[in-house]
């Protein structure tokens, strides 16, 4: 569609040029740039497009499009002559856009917006879609991933043992890198304070090619040759709490109780990874241990860059091999995976791509709608013009001569409306930079770059033609446009409402947990504690005292990770009671550790069976509590407390099933539940970790409920770091801040589509309710009366409105399909939406034609008899 | 001759757009594709820029359009052919040379040494 577009724009464009050189070269050039066109990447048409544009102009600046060669003589008279008839016609395109000044800004605020609209949404996808990520070669960087095929998990970490393996034999990649999350704590300052960071194997920043603002970053040789206990510092890290000390390089900072050196600090802008981790604002290196590099256990992220002499494809190929091999070799640790290997930007933007294509579609249709109502508005101010051009061409004004002050009026208007549109752009996108949804990647450096300003200038020239040649001059052929202006609002209008719905299914969602009153929070405890889990317990047990003693707070518990806002964790389990399964095939379930007041705290409600008590931490019997989805899965039409699984590698310890609770959503709102399990925290199943997560139910708003809670810890244990204090509310919203997004965005569009719409439809009917002022006191005075004429006025709008309102329909039947992916909870051809996006557009339409119809019924035979 | 003068001078796609038809008779695109690849995408033709140029071109007599061989690409349209004249490979030539001799001026100078020319 947008290709279609570009190819008959740019039609529009050659009539720019001299007649006879666009009749000799015209298609050919035509086709020259269809073919380039249909061989560039979708992404980049736009901006083809633009520099086509800028070739055209250029031509004819140039002058090589222009009569004959052999005109020395010529030339300049030639020349003078155009300069003079361009000089004049820009005189008269100037005075007829000052001499209706009312029309002439209506017109430039409507293209305007049109501009503004389309010049964010191309700002957003160009930052975001078809900038390169800002690395070296990153055409060549590559993320790879453990493809969980029995669960269906494309995108999981991998071991250290496989990630050796890959490393050892992948030879169409270089300077394999893993990396997992670090969140150490930073002590030595007024209370303690845990930091996101990453430990990279030492080749990561080789294989980014960044240099740093200050310092030197780590190497191979350098982490081999030296203590591996060095840092390098993000810019904002470096400027919020080393307040952009140069001389940080080299200090000593204390991080989880060991002293880190700061061998460098990274330039503003620079962050890694793009995608997971991406909080990372510090980095050390990361060395594998002998037995740390045997490990099965799935943690690291790999990163890699593939060499220059072999293909993404060849790449492919060999992991496949190497992921068979390794399956082949090790059945336990891998059967029923593979690796996947996808380009770096990949994992980055594909969550994104579907959606800001579907927006700069709707916007590319509000463009259209302004270009169509301010076509309307010039053919309105031109339709008294008719005799200026029939005098013209009477005395022998060429076509381009007659057609010049037109176009010329629709460029001045649309580069008026094109300077209101771009700098109405920038506060938006500056705005959406800064507070735009977290979880849209890179949204922070949206701005309007050269590609942003070549593509506004673009669309001016794309909208000052239309203006300028298309100002259908007579009813009849005023009625398509109408029409489409109509059928698109409709089709956003559609739109809108269906991403509407769908975000407030989301966001009245019940999570399977409470969404109001809880304060939550993640707690670091200090390095004493590492490896004593008896004390760590018994201080979190202190600490749960301190926070329920204090006034408004109902219940407080302690979890590894809380739903939606943390980490995942996975594990596999069987039933004691059936043959043991092949490794493939064990059920996978997510874990939490929890103690005792957790559930409560946060509102999971118990189902059957009991919850932990502090025995449970206690005692020697393994207990475990399960969600809903676990126990009708694993035990179809039974029930499960009682029942026993085996966790893990461990085959000798089985668990007890104390307790059924509700379904919670773990990671997503928009995710299907999985089977879930809950330790006791003491019988934490994973290797010993010193954050957790409070969960605190509270009557009091959470401005004031938190300070108390932090006093409350810091005096149970000064030592403990405090991080992430938010409310369950905020995660939650945060979590669906993608189609808040999308969906405000599409909402705006709308009610500018169905304004602009009702504006053209307003300006049409008045239009022609003056030019038939003589029609109507003829038909007055054969004995009409008001009514009938009124109704007249609105039947033409009725009729213009059901032709609108058949096409939208549907068209917004053929493109709902694209909006699929997008939705939750309802259907894309949802009927409530559709009638009731039609009857707002409806009412809307008949209301603007109400008021010419009402002028009509008031009209004055007498006067309007005299007037003509 | 506005554009190629006596000493050999020629405008950089002009040069190169002689260059391709010195041995064979083109269409517009293939003649764009063709300058791209020899100049790794250093001179990219657009349709305005490139026919601007052949309609000078033909005009001062250094291409001329030729019948479209048989079997040629038709692209839903008329391709027109463009072959160079006896004038177009003369200044195609004479421009190769004056820049051979910069080539060589720049070698005794020894600034191509250590590299492969």
């Amino acid at each position: 569609m947008m290709t279609r577009l570009a190819i008959r724009a740019y039609r529009c464009l050659l009539y720019l040029l001299p007649a006879d050189f666009r009749r000799d070269y015209g298609p050919d050039m035509a086709s020259t740039f269809e073919a380039i066109l249909l061989r560039t990447r979708p992404m980049a048409r736009l901006s083809v497009f633009a520099r086509a544009t800028v070739d055209v102009l250029s031509t004819i600046l140039r002058g090589d499009a222009s009569a004959e060669r052999a005109r020395s003589a010529r030339r300049p008279r030639r020349i003078a002559s155009i300069l003079e008839a361009l000089r004049c016609d820009l005189t008269l395109a100037r005075r007829r856009l000052v001499g209706s000044r009312l029309t002439t800004a209506i017109s430039v605020l409507i293209l305007g917006a049109g501009i503004a609209a389309t010049c964010t949404v191309y700002a957003v996808v160009d930052s975001i879609l078809l900038q390169p990520l800002e690395y070296a070669h990153p055409e060549r960087l590559v993320a790879l991933f453990l493809h969980e095929v029995t669960h269906g998990n494309e995108r999981a970490p991998t071991s250290p043992r496989s990630f050796l393996a890959w490393r050892e034999q992948a030879s169409s990649l270089e300077l394999m890198t893993a990396a997992h999350p670090w969140q150490p704590v930073l002590t030595g300052r007024e209370h303690p304070l845990q930091l996101d960071g990453l430990r990279a194997t030492p080749s990561l920043f080789d294989l980014l090619g960044v240099s740093p603002l200050l310092g030197r970053t780590f190497t191979e040789a350098l982490v081999a040759d030296s203590n591996p206990r060095i840092i390098v510092l993000g810019h904002g890290l470096w400027q919020r709490q080393f307040g952009a000390d140069p001389s940080v390089v080299g200090q000593s900072l204390t991080l989880n109780g060991e002293a880190h050196t700061v061998v460098a600090v990274m330039p503003k802008g620079f962050a890694f990874p793009p995608f997971w981790a991406t909080e990372a604002e510090m980095w050390a290196p990361l060395v594998l241990g002998a037995e740390e590099a045997q490990s099965d256990a799935r943690y690291l992220r790999v990163f890699a860059r593939r060499r220059e002499d072999a293909s993404f494809r060849s790449a492919k190929s060999e992991l496949d091999v190497i992921g068979a091999r390794l399956v082949e070799a090790d059945p336990r640790a891998n059967a029923g995976t593979a690796i996947r290997v996808e380009p770096l930007r990949e994992p980055v933007i594909s969550g994104v791509r579907h959606s800001l294509w579907v927006l700069l579609g709707a916007v590319s249709a509000v463009l259209l709608i302004a270009c169509v109502n301010v076509s309307g508005l010039t053919a309105v101010r031109a339709s008294g013009r008719h005799r200026d051009i029939a005098i013209s061409r009477a005395l022998g004004a060429s076509r381009f001569r007659l057609r010049a002050p037109a176009l010329l009026e629709g460029l001045l208007l649309s580069l008026a409306s094109g300077g209101v549109g771009l700098g109405a752009a920038s506060l938006v996108v500056g705005w959406i930079a800064r507070f735009g949804p977290d979880d849209v990647p890179r949204l922070a450096s949206v701005s309007i770059g050269g590609e942003a300003t070549a593509v506004a200038l673009a669309i001016c020239l794309f909208a000052g033609i239309f203006v300028g040649l298309f100002p259908a001059t007579r009813s009849s052929q005023r009625r398509p446009f109408l029409v489409a202006q109509i059928a698109m609002a409709l089709v956003l209008l559609t739109s809108a409402g269906l991403l509407a719905r769908s975000y407030r299914n989301l966001a009245t969602l019940s999570p399977g947990f409470q969404r109001e009153g809880v304060v939550t929070m993640t707690l670091v405890l200090d390095q004493e504690m590492k490896g004593d889990r008896t004390r760590q317990r018994a201080l979190l047990a202190d600490v749960e005292r301190a926070v329920v003693s204090l006034p408004g707070v109902e219940r407080a518990g302690f979890v590894n990770h809380l739903p939606i806002g943390g980490d995942l964790w996975g594990i596999s389990f069987a039933r004691t009671d059936l043959a043991e399964p092949e490794p493939g095939d064990r059920l996978r379930a997510s874990f939490r550790v929890a103690t005792p007041d957790y559930l409560d705290a946060i509102g999971i409600p118990l189902l059957r069976g009991r919850l932990f008590t502090s025995d449970d931490d206690r005692s020697t019997a393994n207990h475990v509590l399960v969600n809903e989805r676990l126990a009708t899965t694993t035990w179809p039409g039974e029930d499960a407390v009682g029942r026993q699984i085996q966790i893990g590698g461990d085959v000798e310890a089985h668990w007890t099933v104390i307790g059924v609770v509700g379904d919670v959503r773990q990671n997503a709102l928009t995710e299907a539940v999985r089977a879930e399990i809950y330790f006791p925290y003491r019988k934490n199943p994973s290797p010993d970790y010193l954050m957790t997560s409070l969960a605190v139910r509270t009557s009091l708003p959470p401005e004031r409920a938190i300070p108390p809670i932090q006093d409350a810890i810091w005096k149970t244990r000064a030592g403990i770091a405090v991080a992430q204090t938010r409310t369950i509310e905020h995660i939650l919203s945060d979590s669906i801040g993608q189609q808040r997004f999308n969906s405000g965005l599409m909402l705006c569009f709308a009610t500018l589509a169905i304004i602009l719409a009702a504006l053209g439809l307003y300006g049409v009917i008045s239009h022609s309710v003056t030019k038939r002022a003589r029609e109507m006191a003829i038909r007055q005075a054969v004995g009409a009366r008001p009514t009938d004429l009124s109704r007249h006025v609105l039947a033409y709008g009725l009729e213009v409105v059901a032709w609108g309102v058949g096409l939208g329909l549907a068209a917004a039947f053929v493109t709902a399909d694209a909006l699929r992916s997008l939705l939750f909870g309802i259907a894309p051809t949802d009927p409530g939406t559709y009638v009731v996006a039609t009857l707002v557009l409806v009412v809307v339409a008949m209301a603007s034609c109400y008021l010419p119809a009402r002028r009509a019924s008031r009209l004055d035979p007498v006067l309007s008899l005299k007037l003509e | 001759m506005a554009q190629s003068k006596p000493d050999g001078h020629l405008k950089p796609h002009w040069f190169q757009i002689l260059l391709t038809l010195a041995d064979r008779e083109c269409h517009g695109l293939e003649i764009m594709d063709d300058v791209s690849s020899r100049t790794d995408g250093r001179i990219h033709l657009w349709p305005g820029m490139l026919y601007g140029a052949l309609k000078r071109m033909t005009a001062d007599g250094l291409v001329t359009e030729r019948k479209p061989p048989a079997g040629g690409e038709s692209r839903g349209g008329r391709p027109r052919y463009y072959g160079s004249t006896d004038a177009g490979r003369r200044a195609c030539a004479s421009h190769a040379r004056q820049l051979e001799r910069f080539v060589g001026e720049a070698r005794a100078k020894k600034l191509l040494e250590g590299r492969s020319t």
